[in-house]
């Protein structure tokens, strides 16, 4: 296990090293400068060169990329260009914000699809699951900004659940900042929650036709004792790393969402400083996304460890 | 089971009716209002560092400048009780206003002033925040509430430049000005979440009558989609700038949309560096070949004014109304024109328009189509904005871009600076000499009527030339909720709170 981890954290850092190298060599080939945003339509060459030389931008290419690593390894992101504080400040409201977001939607995910899910398998071509199915492919296949919409429209607008775009800080209101939360977690977890329910169906389904299930039936277990006892253990695996994938994919689906009910969150900082080329802002935060996204599947690996024995040989 | 089943119906039933009636209090509180606005504010603190037109709109409630204008597009004292002009129009002298404040509660003094005055001219080091500064010869403290500016050369505008956010006076012991934020305006600024808000409050220690309303939020509303749902549900009160799609799809009975002008001159902008366009011939035919008309049917269903020239028409008296007929559209005189160039059949060209701004976008469409009625081929080319700073703006490097121009302040001069050969600024490369002449002659006109006449005549050498292809001032479209009125437009891009009320 010591080797194991070991060997994925050695990984980690490769992949780091390199994400940040690409994004660095993104932003140096891409138009545009951030020198010229800030200054705007007054710049001058000669405001524009004092600029650039207190930023850092004068520098070589190379230069500036190993101070920017040398940066990262003492936690020091430095300055974001266009709100000149600290990066790390910047982003540390905004992670908190997709980090609940995240975690509600998780519990969605995991609190509605797993018995709907067992649900469905236990009474295939039964009068839910012909009411159900449908459901599933409808909510899977819409994107979730027309979802979002729907949402917003109507718990927002037409039952006054919430304000469209009313988002409170957690600073000022923790209770208000969850509630609202709520609305776009479930936009989020919605399509997910589809694709659990028949990842989950169809596994059990599966199982349940194997040569043991008929041993375990000869045995003298009922379809409840079966199920539980025996199918659903080998049924979740899938499931369990899919939901380790979605886990990983929420910030990214995050970005879309965070559109649709203006929260500002991560996406909404990550979009503004592209388009305002706040390097610094942006390589933090993808390496940052980078970062969760290895973490996440790390922590499914483990789990993958603990539940299926066969993973460990 | 049927008990659990009950009992989570009925906690849900109380949950909603609870949180249903948290939203009516909320909405029903008349001491602040939640504005909508569509950019970030992630300017410096620093007026005189303030570069995007959005920051300063609203942040002409936190400072003020000597003087400032009003609605009317007059320039009143503010900082200043008031000013005298010397004869020779060289020396300005200001009396520092009785009593006035700071934010932070310090009274306002002669040093506050000259470190000011000294830092937006760029007399201590820094840039000046116009280049009309460079002019000031002396600033001099005469006595505890007096000080004056003397001027190289006579300069009408001098008062209207006096008028803008960039230049406010603020402390000159505030050490930080980039992140500490003080000034003397109704409003003060109380904090800043990027992408979030912008929080101000009202300054009750104003020297004037101030502000009605005690919190203002400015709201980042980024997503055009969502804006008309935030001003359904509640959660902003008001809305600026919006565009034509986003006014139809508000309730009449809940808000009041106003309908002004951006203050904007909205024009396919011609690099005249650029081959076919460094030719009268070609520029004239392309103006009569677009027809500003049907820009604005299609782009605002029929809102919007026509300007001709580099002027829009709040500037009133440097205004010309007859100038906005010359090039209506006359697909004939075009090919006319364009017969006579060495382009009989046309020419390929690319339109640069930065993608952020639907309104340039769509108006860049209908010119494409527009333009190939007399056989030019004009390819549009979306650029982000930063991009467009870079290339276009700065770097010059481009054919054609349409775009919106505002004024800094109340002068033409703001307007019409930017075409003369040698200006900074001067990103379509005009470069005419009869130009460059009748404007020397307007900056050193000696009174304002001559000033004004010289700019008038610059305006008809910008359309005699078909220096660009002028098509409109942009309309502007403010929704308010019928909770709240009194909302006033300015000649100028700027947002006044202190007219906003609460309806009672």
């Amino acid at each position: 296990m010591g080797k194991y981890i070991i060997k994925k954290f050695i990984l980690l850092i490769i992949t780091l090293i390199v994400t940040s190298f690409v994004i660095f060599l993104i932003f140096e080939l891409v138009p545009g400068d951030p020198v010229t945003d800030k200054l705007g339509t007054r710049a001058t060459p000669e405001m524009i060169e004092s600029l650039r030389a207190k930023w850092g931008l004068d520098q070589p290419f190379v230069l500036r990329y190993f101070k920017f690593l040398g940066g990262i390894f003492t936690l020091n992101f430095g300055t974001s260009y266009t709100y000149g504080i600290s990066v790390s400040s910047l982003l540390k409201e905004k992670i908190m914000i997709n980090l609940v977001m995240s975690l509600m939607a998780l519990t969605f995910v995991i609190v509605i699809s797993f018995p709907l899910g067992i649900y469905t398998a236990k009474h295939t071509g039964g009068l839910s699951d012909k009411i159900i199915s449908p459901l599933n492919q409808t909510a899977m296949s819409i994107p979730s900004f027309v979802l979002g919409l729907i949402i917003t429209f109507l718990f927002g607008i037409v039952l006054k659940w919430f304000k469209p775009g009313g988002y409170v800080s957690y600073k000022t209101d923790f209770f208000g900042f969850l509630y609202f939360l709520i609305f776009p977690s479930f936009a989020l977890a919605l399509p997910k929650i589809a694709m659990c329910i028949r990842l989950l169906k169809g596994n059990i389904l599966e199982e349940a036709s194997k040569d043991y299930s008929t041993t375990a039936y000869a045995r003298g277990n009922n379809t409840k004792g079966l199920l539980y006892r025996h199918v659903l253990k080998n049924a979740a695996m899938p499931t369990v790393t899919f939901i380790g994938m979605i886990a990983a994919d929420m910030i990214c689906s995050g970005i879309v969402i965070e559109q649709v009910f203006s929260v500002p969150g991560l996406g909404q900082i990550l979009i503004n400083s592209i388009s305002t080329r706040d390097f610094p802002v942006v390589e933090a935060e993808v390496l940052m996304i980078a970062l969760f996204i290895m973490v996440i599947s790390f922590i499914t690996d483990i789990i993958h460890v603990i539940i299926d024995p066969r993973v460990r040989i | 089971m049927k008990k659990i089943k009950t009992l989570v119906l009925f906690c849900l039933l109380a949950l909603t009716t609870v949180l249903c009636a948290c939203t009516d209090d909320k909405a029903k509180n008349s001491d602040s209002i939640t504005i909508g606005i569509a950019q970030d504010i992630d300017d410096s603190l620093d007026p005189h560092k303030m570069v995007a037109a959005g920051t300063k709109e609203i942040f002409f409630n936190v400072f003020e400048g000597l003087v400032k204008p009003d609605s009317d597009g007059n320039i009143v004292p503010a900082v200043a009780e008031s000013v005298e002009v010397s004869e020779d129009k060289l020396c300005y002298t200001f009396k520092l206003r009785n009593g006035i404040k700071f934010h932070d509660g310090n009274a306002v003094t002669i040093e506050d002033l000259e470190y000011s005055i000294n830092k937006f001219a760029g007399r201590s080091g820094d840039e000046p925040v116009s280049s009309a500064f460079l002019n000031i010869s002396e600033v001099n403290v005469v006595s505890d509430d007096t000080i004056e500016i003397k001027l190289a050369s006579a300069d009408p505008a001098f008062l209207s430049y006096l008028a803008s956010v960039e230049s406010a006076i603020i402390p000159k012991s505030n050490t930080n000005p980039d992140g500490v934020c003080i000034g003397t305006g109704p409003y003060k600024y109380v904090s800043r979440s990027p992408l979030q808000n912008v929080v101000f409050e009202k300054f009750d220690g104003y020297w004037g009558e101030g502000g009605n309303i005690k919190n203002v939020t400015f709201k980042i509303c980024t997503n055009p989609d969502t804006i008309a749902m935030e001003l359904e549900g509640g959660t902003i009160d008001m809305c600026i700038h919006m565009t034509n799609g986003q006014k139809m799809q508000l309730d009449k009975e809940k808000f009041n949309v106003y309908e002004g002008t951006m203050n904007l001159v909205q024009a396919l902008y011609l690099n005249h560096d650029f081959e076919p366009f460094n030719d009268v011939n070609v520029r004239k035919a392309m103006n009569y070949a677009v027809d500003a008309k049907e820009v604005m049917d299609y782009v605002s269903n029929g809102s919007g004014a026509k300007i001709g020239t580099s002027i829009y028409p709040n500037f009133g008296k440097y205004f010309d109304e007859s100038l906005t007929s010359v090039y209506d559209a006359d697909i004939q005189k075009a090919k006319d024109c364009l017969s006579k160039s060495a382009y009989p059949d046309g020419f390929d060209m690319t339109i640069t328009v930065p993608s952020n701004y639907d309104q340039h976008v769509d108006t860049a469409l209908v010119l494409k189509n527009q333009l190939a009625l007399i056989g030019i081929n004009a390819e549009i080319v979306k650029v982000d904005w930063d991009t467009w700073i870079s290339d276009v703006y700065l770097g010059r490097n481009y054919d054609s871009t349409v775009i919106g121009v505002d004024a800094a302040n109340l002068s033409a001069n703001a307007l019409l600076s930017r075409f003369t050969s040698d200006a900074g600024d001067n990103f379509t490369n005009y470069d005419n000499p009869e130009y460059d002449a009748a404007f020397s002659k307007a900056i050193s006109a000696s009174d304002d009527e001559n000033a004004t006449k010289y700019y008038k005549e610059c305006a008809k050498i910008l359309n005699d030339d078909a220096a660009n292809v002028y098509i409109q001032d942009l309309p502007d479209f403010v929704a308010l909720n019928k909770n709240f009125e009194g909302y006033k437009f300015y000649p100028l891009y700027v947002l006044d709170l202190t007219n906003i009320k609460a309806v009672k």
